[in-house]
């Protein structure tokens, strides 16, 4: 079969690429692994329940008409109207230390005065990060590498405030350990505090649905339960796609959003474990609660809490299982009206480590390991599961007498699902922005390509779709 | 047959509301910036070119994009092309 453009993945950055091919007249097929579009922010069911696989948030909120920001140009670019997804607001998320707690709403104005309260002294330094964060072009594509830590410190003197801006910004897509790039990070400051999270009324497989049905009316074809296994390479560009059950394709050009490691690993010209220092560690765990009652009603009112036990944050793979020392609680109910969901749920992630997972269990699936491995597997989630109910107690006390319903994912689990080297949540701490591969025909959209999140993912693949895909033949 | 001067206009104006539905495209003025009275920006702005090619089979090449500045500078700058 020949395309103008094969699509590896139906991830929110492939599905968004490949509408935008769609729309302007390529052929293009998209060929998913999985049988249900939407990547790691598909969907699931267990029992009669159907669950989001990720989401906490849609994360750079800006209600209609405001020019400019990322969901504004998303929506333009794949042809929506802000009222089709229905967003609706957070009421207020924390950030919350030992000796000191930070809130922030979709209105920056309340985290400033929050700022300003807390850390009198840091008044105008905070004031002049945010001003120089609100003046660099986060979408930049060339914009170089940087430590954002060297930069906060030098507008922020006390590492107490610096270390409480690194806590969310870091959770919410760092893939390196101890720092993290600067565009990234004002990437992430921009979607988290200048514009704000909100989500979806209808649920992500409607969400999903929507995109999808806009890509297949644009002419867009996609084949479910069909895993790359191979990109045949010669004189540096892929010349044929193959696909586990043998089926071969041809393509003027490949965009892959399955990470930057995994996507070389296919090239018939590279080692099995190529690109090795390139492997993201950031994993986590999460555990999902159900419950008989909204949160709220159990004491928890925001919607998001990123905390740390101790004043001085880190940010790395444990060395055991799992660290507890820093965390998130979502309360996915606490947006709008808090009618979106029907039943109560909470969402507790902490930094895993994949290696220490497959150790215990001595394998990468429970399928493929020992009964002696599973006894210690399971042994170790149970243990797991009750430290993260002890973190829930602190904002709800009885929460253990209301769960219906419980699931805990680990990296094992994210390797599973996503095939990621090493369960990575973010990908590869080396964004290849401009989306180029040593391969002239293969580039890179979605996380690794530098934007992650539901927003910054379509974005990646809009943006990389334009520019090597239909710009080349302005 | 080619279009004239008040069908090239609804043909533009059609082809900015797609491209950004939640605008009041009915007030724009014709003698304003485009791009300045509904925040299109560089990717947007192509998507006009884009959808120009697509729907009318009209070029526009880099070297005029300057022409599609204001409504009214687009529909001199198309007359007799679509
Ligand atoms: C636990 C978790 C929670 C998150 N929560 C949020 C949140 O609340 N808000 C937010 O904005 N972002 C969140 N994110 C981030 C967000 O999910 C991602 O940034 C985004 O979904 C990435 O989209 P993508 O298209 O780049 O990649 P993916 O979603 O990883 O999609 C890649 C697709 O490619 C497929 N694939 C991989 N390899 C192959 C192959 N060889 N052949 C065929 N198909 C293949 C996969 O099956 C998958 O469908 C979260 C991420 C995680 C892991």
């Amino acid at each position: 079969m020949k395309y103008d453009v094969v699509i590896i993945g139906a991830g929110l950055s492939g599905i968004a690429a490949g509408t935008r091919l769609a729309m302007y007249g390529k052929k293009v097929c998209i060929l998913e692994a999985h049988g249900v579009p939407g990547g790691l922010n598909s969907y699931y069911r267990r029992g009669t329940r159907n669950f989001d696989v990720g989401l906490h948030a849609f994360t750079n909120y800006v209600p209609k008409g405001v020019k400019g920001e990322p969901l504004t140009k998303l929506l333009r670019q794949l042809r929506f109207k802000h009222d089709e997804f229905d967003l609706r607001e957070q009421w207020s998320s924390m950030i919350q230390f030992p000796s000191c707690s930070l809130c922030f709403t979709n209105d920056f104005e309340k985290f400033r005065s929050d700022v300003h309260f807390e850390f009198p002294e840091e008044k105008d330094n905070f004031d002049a990060l945010a001003r120089h964060i609100d003046e660099c072009n986060e979408i930049d594509l060339m914009a170089p590498k940087f430590s954002a830590r060297m930069k906060v410190e030098s507008f922020i003197k006390d590492p107490l405030l610096r270390d409480m801006l690194f806590c969310p910004t870091m959770y919410y897509g760092n893939p390196q350990e101890d720092d993290m790039d600067w565009p990234l990070f004002i990437m992430v400051w921009k979607c988290l505090f200048t514009s704000g999270l909100a989500r979806p009324a209808i649920s992500m497989k409607m969400f999903i649905k929507k995109l999808m049905d806009k890509y297949v009316s644009a002419g867009g074809e996609i084949l479910y339960g069909k895993p790359v296994t191979k990109l045949v390479a010669s004189n540096g560009k892929i010349d044929r796609v193959m696909t586990a059950d043998g089926d071969e394709f041809e393509a003027e050009q490949v965009m892959s959003s399955a990470g930057l490691v995994e996507t070389m690993r296919l090239c018939s010209d590279q080692k099995e474990d190529a690109y090795a220092e390139q492997v993201g560690k950031i994993s986590a765990i999460e555990y999902v609660i159900c419950l008989d009652r909204m949160p709220k009603d159990l004491g928890l009112d925001k919607t998001i809490i990123f905390y740390s036990n101790t004043d001085k944050f880190t940010f790395r793979r444990p060395e055991g299982v799992v660290d507890f020392t820093s965390g998130i609680i979502c309360a996915p109910n606490n947006y709008g009206d808090g009618d979106i969901m029907e039943e109560g749920q909470v969402r507790i992630s902490h930094l895993s480590s994949f290696p220490a997972w497959k150790k215990l269990l001595g394998a990468e699936k429970p399928s493929e390991a020992s009964n002696e491995g599973i006894e210690f597997y399971q042994t170790m989630k149970h243990e797991i599961e009750s430290r993260c109910l002890d973190d829930a107690r602190v904002h709800m006390p009885e929460v253990g007498e209301h769960i219906t319903f419980a699931d805990l994912f680990t990296p094992l689990t994210v390797k599973r699902y996503t095939n990621h080297a090493e369960g990575s949540l973010y990908g590869s701490p080396e964004k290849h922005r401009d989306g180029r591969t040593q391969y002239g025909n293969l580039f890179i959209i979605g996380a690794d390509q530098g934007f992650h999140g539901i927003i910054g993912s379509m974005l990646s693949g809009i943006s990389m779709a334009n520019m090597h895909c239909l710009l080349e033949n302005t | 047959m080619a279009m004239s001067k008040d069908e090239i206009r609804a043909a533009v104006l059609e082809i900015i509301e797609e491209i950004a539905p939640d605008e009041d495209i009915a007030s724009m003025n014709d003698e304003e910036p485009i791009r300045e009275q509904i925040g299109l920006d560089s990717m947007d702005f192509l998507d006009i070119v884009m959808e120009l090619r697509k729907q009318y089979k009209v070029e526009v090449p880099e070297d005029d994009y300057n022409e599609l500045r204001t409504l009214a500078s687009t529909v001199a700058y198309l007359e007799g092309k679509m």
